[in-house]
């Protein structure tokens, strides 16, 4: 499966390090460190218009080809696609692998 | 008694999240009543409908670009933030706002409305695909909702006949009560501002409060919509499926529009025999034979064609299939520095690079922007088809391979459209190499539900684009032709002349200055006068040769279709030159035009010019050279 | 006969009048810059 198939149950986790079927509640939004070229914020606050924002339960339901990136991610009751580099921003608490 | 000028109908617009149904519920309001416009400046198309509400109100409805917030990150975007703050130039101020939500997916669209709320005017909310909802086990509080939100809100089905009645008589309430306390001053101070991480924070937490009053949920929505995007989102299922359904829909071009082809070609045979046998000889009867039947004809023969290919493109964009291809292509066209939004223009492209790069303005970042639109005229636009239709019935024998279902022209046809991909990918590639290097604008997109494309909204699509289309033929191109036909008939041939008369017209001379340039890579005299007016519009070339051939024809023997005279006075070398010249060619004046102004720059626009007549040019040359070398002269 | 090339004339000055017409008001619209309108494609009548 994925390469950080160890998480520790309370612990902060990046999305996007989360495989398919993974469920989690996000925790927290950090986009440092993160490479794109938009202005300081905006990642945050685009992220929060699709309802990835602290509370929000999520399911990983799909990933692409090749290396699963991009994914598609069940939140609430619509369905976001994110690439795994900007899921990076989104810090989860992961409820089920 | 004077007379007094009624006062202009109260105008409403129409807001909400992409895929909510807005332009559904439009249709349904509006019918056919719609006029498509753009807006002074930008070139976002600009919807607007006529309705009688039940009262007797005449209303103007104008339907805007979707979006997920004021916040505009688009040019698209800005202009509904711009239309509903009343700052968009030559644009009055709504009277109203339909804020359309999807019901079955309430929270993006509801903080939308907490948005909206911030500007202090009348809104409604339209909650639609109720039935979609009520299907799925959801229960809707509609009368808790509007208490919560402390505006009116309507559910709405606005795929079902009398489906949206219910809004009319709101609008009509909410009109009165607008007219009553009197508008609002148009440039009133507003109490929007753009919301920064916490101010969207606190509409998210209002939202979840809202929605846990109003709203009960199953635990699993949309679950027919998981279980397909299971196959069609799987790594190798979905991508096979993807391919296979574009080559079916380049395969449906061809065999789906043979009929009715046949049968314009018939109808155009069976009026030009009428013509000849009734009018004299003489300049008109060539006129209408030559240039309007001939040049016309060999156009509007291409409509079929056109609207298959727009029936597919319709049909995967209302059922939501778009965005699971972006979602599919995202990492694939990630390796030559493309975004998976960049799929959407690059698909409109076949039908016309125009819109396709209109549609490239969702893609916020300008470097993934530029690189998208220099590739988008490589993608073959349904102007095209034409030229290759013409050049693969001419020379292509009808023979089936891969055990009989495939037709060889189809098959080619689909190389052609291949070899434009393939080129568009390397070139994106190298763009992004050198000149327009840096990190992709991320992929945020959501992944609506699926939903049976509806009939109505997908004929009303299609009669629109041939409405334009016949309306093209019927204006400009008919035009084009009488002066084409003109130039290709004057001044007349000299006492005691051995060639057609054509070789010593205006169009002759013009083609025999430019034959040198073009015979390297196999082109006649003929061919280089059909390619000047295909500047204007690529599928006038063929419109051209049509002329120019029916008035070169000798006479006597009766004319077959050009296609056979083609085959006859072209070598095989020249007719794959020409494909592959047309694979490249930047024979498009509009697509030049729309390039500088959505760039905003004349630099991109000539880089464009030059290195796809480049591009062109190099194709046609190796083609003919090994062409010939192969076959022979 | 007269009246056939009278009438072919006609036809083409008018065709031609009619594209000059277009070229002109589409160089208009490039230059104000406020009256909007489309580089012209096949999708719409427009432009």
């Amino acid at each position: 499966m994925h390469n950080h198939a160890r998480h520790k149950a309370g612990h902060g986790v990046k999305l996007g390090s989360l495989g398919k079927k993974a469920r989690a509640e996000i925790v927290g939004l950090d986009e440092t460190g993160i490479a794109t070229p938009l202005q300081a914020g905006e990642l945050e606050r685009r992220l929060i218009e699709m309802g990835l924002v602290e509370g929000a339960v999520i399911e990983v339901l799909h990933e692409g080809f090749p290396r699963r990136d991009p994914m598609a991610v069940r939140v609430s009751d619509h369905t976001v696609a994110l690439r795994r580099a900007e899921a990076n921003a989104v810090i989860v608490q992961v409820i089920e692998e | 008694m004077t007379h007094h000028k009624p006062p202009p109908p109260p105008r409403i617009a129409l807001v909400g999240n992409p895929n909510c149904g807005k332009t559904a519920l439009f249709n349904a309001m509006t019918g056919a009543r719609q006029k498509v416009a753009n807006y002074a400046g930008v070139t976002v198309e600009r919807k607007e409908g006529l309705f009688v509400s039940p009262a007797g109100t005449r209303v103007k409805v104008i339907d805007l670009p979707g979006t997920y917030s004021l916040r505009a990150r688009s040019p698209d975007e800005e202009v509904t933030r711009d239309v509903v703050l009343g700052r968009m130039e030559d644009e009055e101020v709504p009277e109203a706002i339909v804020c359309v939500a999807d019901a079955t997916n309430l929270r993006l669209n509801l903080r939308l409305v907490l948005e909206l709320k911030k500007l202090d005017r009348p809104i409604i909310l339209a909650l639609n695909m109720m039935d979609e909802a009520e299907k799925q086990g959801m229960t809707i509080d509609a009368a808790e909702l509007s208490a919560a939100l402390g505006i009116p809100v309507v559910p709405t089905v606005a795929i079902q006949t009398g489906g949206v009645q219910a809004l009319l008589d709101q609008i009509d309430r909410t009109i009165q009560v607008a007219e009553t306390e009197g508008f609002a001053p148009v440039h009133a101070q507003c109490g929007w501002s753009e919301p920064n991480a916490h101010d969207l924070r606190d509409y998210h937490r209002e939202v979840e409060r809202i929605i846990a009053l109003s709203v009960t949920s199953p635990t699993r929505p949309h679950l027919a919509t998981h279980r397909i995007d299971t196959v069609l989102l799987h790594p190798a299922a979905g991508l096979a499926i993807l391919l296979t359904l574009l080559f079916l829909m380049f395969q449906a071009v061809f065999t789906w529009a043979r009929l009715p082809m046949e049968l314009i070609d018939g109808g155009l045979t069976l009026v030009k025999g009428l013509v000849d046998a009734n009018m004299a000889d003489g300049p008109l009867r060539s006129l209408l034979t030559d240039g309007v039947i001939a040049g016309v004809g060999s156009v509007v023969i291409f409509l079929p064609q056109i609207l298959v290919l727009f029936l597919f493109i319709q049909i995967l964009e209302d059922s939501g299939y778009m965005a699971r291809a972006a979602f599919l292509l995202d990492r694939l066209m990630g390796g030559v520095g493309l975004h998976g939004r960049a799929f959407i223009p690059l698909l409109s492209s076949f039908a016309c690079a125009v819109p396709g790069i209109m549609a490239a303005r969702t893609i916020e970042n300008r470097a993934d922007r530029i690189a998208t639109i220099m590739i988008a005229p490589l993608m073959t636009c349904s102007a095209r088809l034409p030229v290759y239709t013409l050049i693969i019935a001419a020379f292509v024998p009808q023979r089936d391979v891969l055990g009989g279902w495939v037709g060889l022209p189809g098959l080619v046809m689909f190389a052609l459209y291949a070899a434009g991909i393939l080129s568009g990918l390397i070139v994106a590639f190298v763009l992004k190499r050198t000149i327009l290097h840096g990190a992709r604008e991320p992929l945020l997109m959501q992944l609506p539900a699926y939903r049976l494309p509806r009939p109505r909204n997908v004929a009303l699509g299609l009669f629109e684009r041939a409405k334009a289309f016949l309306t093209r033929a019927g204006t400009t191109i008919f035009a084009l032709m009488v002066v084409i036909w003109f130039l290709a008939s004057y001044p007349g041939a000299p006492e005691g002349a051995t060639e057609p008369a054509i070789h010593y017209s205006i169009a002759g001379m013009i083609g025999h200055f430019l034959e040198p340039v073009l015979a390297p890579i196999g082109f006649n005299w003929q061919i280089a006068v059909a390619l000047v007016p295909g500047m204007a519009a690529r599928e006038v070339a063929v419109g051209v040769l049509g002329t120019i051939y029916a008035l070169s024809d000798s006479g006597d023997s009766l004319r077959s279709s050009l296609g056979g005279l083609l085959a006859a006075s072209w070598s095989l070398p020249t007719a794959l030159s020409l494909l592959a010249w047309y694979v490249f060619a930047p024979q498009c004046i509009a697509t030049l035009g729309v390039v500088r102004r959505e760039l905003n720059s004349l630099v991109w626009p000539a880089v464009m010019f030059v290195f796809l007549t480049g591009l062109a040019y190099l194709a046609a040359f190796t083609t003919y050279r090994v062409a010939v070398a192969v076959l022979g002269g | 006969m007269g009246h056939q090339h009278i009438l072919t004339a006609l036809i083409v000055a008018g065709s031609a009048g009619w594209i000059g017409f277009r070229v002109w008001r589409w160089a208009r619209k490039r230059r104000s810059k406020t009256a909007g309108g489309c580089g012209g494609c096949s999708k719409c009548g427009e432009g």
